[in-house]
């Protein structure tokens, strides 16, 4: 076997190319940090965020499993947002933004929405026995939260919204600018809600 | 948001209180509010009002949201979407650069081979469409026994007491040769969840013994045909009095390991439109079990017809369950010796206590003792009267009352199947369905906390405990259903759409009001029918005679309960007019209702009232719900109208007399 030795154009043309294959890998490297920290971002974003957001959901659907199915896609589009590059500034803002378009879409299959979970609900039934008080008190209790649990759940879907919303503790403003409606929208939806609820529980 | 303040003469607008409240206001605002909340106590009980609500409703949310949360493996099933959908990013960023690729080579392309490439996809998209169009024209097995099961439900809401009663041809065949026939007719009490079965012979109904009804001597046992028939249907989970029913089919389906299912559109021979759902399951080798079965409905009302099933024996035999009658009677009128009642029945399993002890002293005193007295009672009961040597302690009218307190307090009185009766033996009988075990258990308790077991015997179930042996939808089951296409608007869509236009209100806010207001609307019909029905219910419960010889307090403790119903009436009722007025019109005011000057009259004006609510509640699901044509829009017409004023008049006069 013969060996040449390289000639001087040889060498630096070989060296060109080292330093191009070290700036390749470096380059890669980079790239896959960037995957990695979206990747870190959405997960530590879906911890601070999934249960408000799940239960937001679940308030207007009613149905835990469209609930889950729904925040979990939330995350997955904030992912692909990310992704591709673009910048959100407001995390929770957009994640419940999402979230709402997607409910809404959703809702409109179906005609009859419960607000809890009859799990949840008979879950908190349990909770309400109390042994000091007798079973009567027991039951007008309950027969109170029977009548709010009813009385969301004849609640419109804007006025479903805006309370649930504004339990999540999103101003005024807030959930004007998440369900493009005026702010004095959302102060007569939320006044008919307390109306609502008031005239089931003061039946 | 200042507009909504009003000037300093008058009281802020309700709005601006929330506002207050929730500090949304600014600062001028809040002086506004905070001088005239000083001076006005209207105004102050409205935000003690507002706040009281705020403060139910988020310690309510607080215990709720405790068990609202999401399944175990949440996380984990996000995570690994996650990382998927990130491997598949990845991988589409790749392929990203070979469709650019391709861009190029097709920019490059002759106009002929874009032209054909063109082409091809067309055909392409039209085909698919035409495939998806074809597949959302089709019914799915699902749906057709959710409709049936729903069909039966409404036509036993129709009948106070409802007990469904059908006749049945069954033929038994062999290798499709026919080797037995025989009629049965069915009773299936669905309030008190009792069955009953005869057989339909040449000379007349013979009713077929069960172990929890006495034997009379025109009573026969199963014949051998029918018991084997029995058997199948109850190895394979199906109802054994009442097979030809939607719930009896879907519980084999359920439990069935299915293979292949289809439905298919046939004629009959009347020329009704029938539905049917062809079952397969995996082939079995054990006897008894249902290898097929075709079940019929009639696609106009979704009303059961025909059941159809191959069982697996020595060989393979087919049972064939074709429906002759079918009708909802009331139990009231149902022949006594069909369904008798509870306390008429001996033989009774799991006796409580005070009956066992008068069954004892019963048998201490036969002169021959029998050791299995207790499976032959009843036939002793045809010989001889039992001397009851314990006199059961009665429960008084004034106890009936206060269960009858109870429910109403808990509203077990509307939506539940509860009912209260008055047996023989002097105590008062409450049973039915509720929801639940939790509902179940705090309506027990609380009639125990007012009446004793030595005067109510109790015995209310819970739907779960009904529905458990019962599976899950699978998930094909799920999108079938969802293929079936959207009808997208209620028969007073127009009307609907029109008003709320008006109001300024336009695109999907649009259509969230009409499907809110749809709903407000439902729900308002639902409690008026419901309102009706109870107060029949508490009107009749007491005879003309026994309301006579009430004393004054069981009189003003009956008043007080027919009252509160009335007026829960009367409110809704009225609730629901005023929501109609500004849409439909012509709604307002009450129509002319002779006074109620006595018992009588009150029971008449009562009964009267319960048909119209339920008169009303037809015409308002037939508006408001989807599913029906345009014209099925009662609500707004002059007979509605009339409907709606009359239901208000009764209410008010009713309530009039009461006072």
């Amino acid at each position: 076997m013969i060996f040449r030795r390289k000639n001087k154009h040889e060498q630096s043309i070989f060296n060109l190319g080292k330093v191009a294959a070290v700036e390749l890998r470096a380059e890669n490297a980079e790239k896959s940090q960037a995957e990695l920290s979206i990747e870190d971002k959405i997960k530590h974003s879906f911890e601070q965020l999934n249960l408000p957001i799940f239960r937001y959901l679940a308030a207007t659907f009613g149905d835990k499993i469209q609930a889950e199915e729904i925040t979990q896609e939330v995350f997955l589009k904030l992912y692909q947002e990310l992704s591709d590059g673009k910048n959100i500034e407001n995390t929770k803002a957009w994640a419940f933004r999402v979230a709402h378009n997607l409910a809404v879409k959703q809702i409109k299959r179906l005609q009859f929405v419960q607000s809890f979970s009859d799990e949840a609900w008979t879950e908190l039934e349990k909770t309400l026995d109390s042994k000091d008080a007798n079973p009567e008190q027991n039951l007008l209790l309950k027969e109170k939260y029977r009548r709010l649990r009813r009385a969301v759940g004849r609640l419109t879907m804007q006025e479903r919204q805006c309370l649930n919303l504004r339990t999540k503790g999103f101003r005024y403003r807030e959930i004007a600018e998440m369900l493009e409606i005026s702010s004095t929208s959302v102060a007569e939806t939320l006044y008919r809600v307390i109306e609502k609820l008031a005239d089931e529980t003061n039946e | 948001m200042s507009s909504m303040l009003g000037n300093n003469e008058e009281h802020p607008v309700s709005e601006s209180l929330l506002l207050f409240v929730e500090g949304e206001l600014q600062g001028k605002e809040i002086a506004f509010v905070q001088a005239h909340l000083d001076a006005c106590w209207d105004c102050r009980g409205k935000i003690s009002k507002i706040e009281t609500t705020i403060t139910d409703f988020t310690e309510f949310e607080k215990r709720i949201w405790k068990f609202q949360t999401p399944s175990a493996n949440f996380s984990d099933d996000f995570n690994s979407k996650l990382r998927a959908l990130s491997a598949e990013t990845k991988a589409q960023k790749k392929k990203e650069h070979r469709f650019f690729d391709f861009l190029k080579f097709y920019q490059n392309l002759s106009f002929s081979a874009k032209f054909a490439n063109v082409l091809a996809f067309v055909v392409i998209v039209a085909l698919l469409v035409s495939q998806f169009v074809l597949r959302t024209q089709k019914v799915s097995a699902a749906e057709i026994l959710a409709n049936a099961d729903a069909s039966e439900k409404t036509k036993s809401g129709e009948v106070f007491q409802p007990v469904i009663n059908q006749k049945i041809q069954i033929k038994k065949k062999i290798n499709g040769t026919e080797t037995e026939s025989f009629a049965v007719e069915s009773w299936n009490d669905k309030l008190r969840l009792r069955q009953r079965l005869a057989l339909l012979e040449t000379d007349g109904r013979k009713l077929i013994t069960e172990n929890a009804i006495g034997k009379n001597k025109d009573e026969i046992s199963a014949p051998l045909a029918l018991d084997k028939v029995r058997k199948i249907l109850r190895k394979n989970r199906m109802d054994a009095v009442q097979p030809l029913s939607a719930n009896s089919f879907a519980n084999w389906r359920n439990a069935a390991n299915l293979t292949n299912e289809t439905v298919e559109k046939s004629v009959s021979e009347t020329g009704a439109e029938i539905l049917s759902i062809n079952s397969e399951t995996a082939a079995t080798s054990e006897k008894g079990l249902i290898v097929s079965a075709k079940f019929s409905v009639r696609s106009s009302d979704w009303h059961p017809v025909k059941l159809v099933i191959n069982v697996q024996n020595e060989s393979l035999e087919t049972f064939e369950f074709s429906e002759t009658d079918y009708q909802v009677i009331s139990y009231k009128n149902l022949d006594a010796g069909i369904l008798p009642s509870v306390e008429t029945v001996v033989a009774v399993p799991n006796a409580e206590p005070l009956e066992s002890a008068n069954q004892s002293a019963k048998n201490e005193l036969e002169t021959k003792p029998d050791a299995n007295s207790n499976t032959n009672l009843t036939n002793k009961s045809e010989t001889a009267e039992p001397k009851i040597l314990i006199k059961p302690e009665t429960a008084s009218s004034e106890d009936e009352l206060e269960i009858l307190r109870v429910l109403q307090n808990a509203n077990a009185d509307l939506g539940e199947q509860i009912s209260v009766e008055r047996r023989a033996d002097g105590k008062i009988s409450v049973s039915g369905i509720v929801e639940n075990k939790t509902r179940r258990d705090e309506l027990t308790k609380a009639l125990q906390a007012v009446a004793g077991p030595q005067k109510v015997k109790i015995n209310i179930r819970a739907v779960d405990e009904l529905n458990r042996t019962k599976r899950a939808p699978n998930k094909s089951e799920t999108i079938a259903t969802e293929e079936i296409p959207e009808t997208t608007a209620v028969p007073v869509d127009r009307e609907l759409r029109s008003y709320f236009s008006k109001q300024g209100i336009g695109g999907t806010a649009l259509n969230e009001r009409i499907e809110g207001f749809s709903r407000q609307i439902l729900g308002r019909s639902r409690r008026v029918s419901q309102f009706g029905w109870s107060l029949r219910k508490l009107a009749e419960g007491f005879s003309a005679k026994q309301v006579a010889e009430f004393t004054p307090e069981a009189k003003a403790k009956r008043n007080s309960l027919l009252l509160a119903r009335v007026r829960d009436f009367r409110r809704e009722a009225q609730g629901l007019r005023d929501d109609l007025q500004p849409v439909f019109g012509n709604l307002s005011g009450a129509a002319g209702v002779g006074k109620i000057s006595s018992e009588q009259e009150l029971r008449e004006a009562v009964k009267r009232l319960a048909g119209v609510s339920r008169n009303l509640d037809e015409a308002v699901r037939g508006s408001f719900t989807l599913g029906n044509a345009p014209n099925a829009a009662a609500v707004g017409n002059a007979s509605f109208a009339q409907t709606l004023k009359t239901a208000i008049g009764l209410a008010e006069q009713i309530e009039n007399y009461l006072k």
